[in-house]
């Protein structure tokens, strides 16, 4: 943080052109970190923790390209934590419903392995769906 | 995190599920499952004063978390009690330490940046965090 305030301090006293990583204090990492944190919030709200925590988790590659900081070892970070923060939704919901659902966040850890082994697999996006069937219950079934 | 910090965070969460301290201990046994890799490498750990991810077998990274909460499903009502101390286990020490999530597939070490990586900065904050937590399960129970 004090680095990030250095550089800023500078950008301004040299009078050069303000760019991303000027501005924005954190790395793409610490937003993945973020978006499995924000799951947490499940506990409290579901709804508002599966926003916040599916947009960090699609802010973490913006940040990373606009910072000029992809890497391999960063798309790897994305994918622990989204697994992690299916863990934690999935938990949630197999506490309130049924323990089978847990092995939703089972399988797409499995379909993730399987995906660096080099096999030809499509990782589902059950946090979405699970928002949908969350907002659909919600709000659109009286 | 430090063994101590999982046996106070899996108290912390069984005791929202029970008080019974049978059912305490099983979810304290949960939580600290996957650091019996670590048994082989205490000898180095002394000696350097951590164990480093290489310590860690494939049982503490994603891969077992899979298995384990596989298994979980077979402990019946005793569920919660074993998944969510051994999930915050995962949690905390992807948060807090460098880890391979998908070892053996990929031995990549990857580290989040929102925890220290030196010794000394660890234990500056893990000291108090575990005492911390200590305190507010003694007061829990």
């Amino acid at each position: 943080m004090l680095a990030w305030i250095n550089r800023f301090l500078h950008a301004l006293k040299e009078n050069r052109k303000i760019t991303a990583p000027d501005v924005f204090p954190f790395t793409a990492s610490q937003v993945s970190a973020a978006s499995v944190l924000a799951s947490f919030g499940v506990f409290f709200n579901p709804i508002i923790a599966l926003l916040t925590s599916l947009v960090l988790d699609s802010f973490d590659g913006v940040v990373a390209r606009s910072q000029n900081a992809t890497s391999r070892d960063g798309g790897m970070i994305d994918w622990a934590s989204d697994r992690y923060s299916e863990f934690i939704f999935y938990g949630y919901f197999a506490l309130q419903h049924t323990p089978l659902l847990i092995l939703l966040p089972v399988a797409n850890t499995l379909l993730n392995l399987s995906l660096l082994r080099g096999w030809k697999v499509v990782i589902i996006p059950i946090r979405f769906y699970l928002l949908a069937y969350l907002v659909i219950t919600r709000f659109l079934i009286a | 995190m430090n063994t101590p910090s999982h046996i106070f965070v899996s108290l912390l969460i069984g005791l929202q599920f029970t008080q019974d301290p049978l059912m305490l201990f099983i979810a304290v046994l949960a939580g600290i499952l996957p650091d019996l890799d670590h048994l082989p490498h205490i000898t180095k750990a002394l000696k350097t004063g951590r164990f480093g991810s290489s310590s860690r077998s494939f049982f503490h990274e994603l891969i077992g978390l899979s298995i384990f909460t596989t298994l979980s499903l077979f402990t019946g009502d005793l569920f919660p009690l074993v998944f969510f101390p051994l999930l915050s286990h995962y949690l905390l020490d992807y948060m807090t330490r460098p880890t391979r999530p998908f070892y053996p597939f990929d031995k990549r070490e990857l580290h989040l940046g929102i925890y220290p990586k030196s010794l000394k900065w660890m234990t500056i904050i893990e000291v108090p965090l575990t005492c911390l937590l200590g305190l507010i399960v003694f007061y829990m129970l």
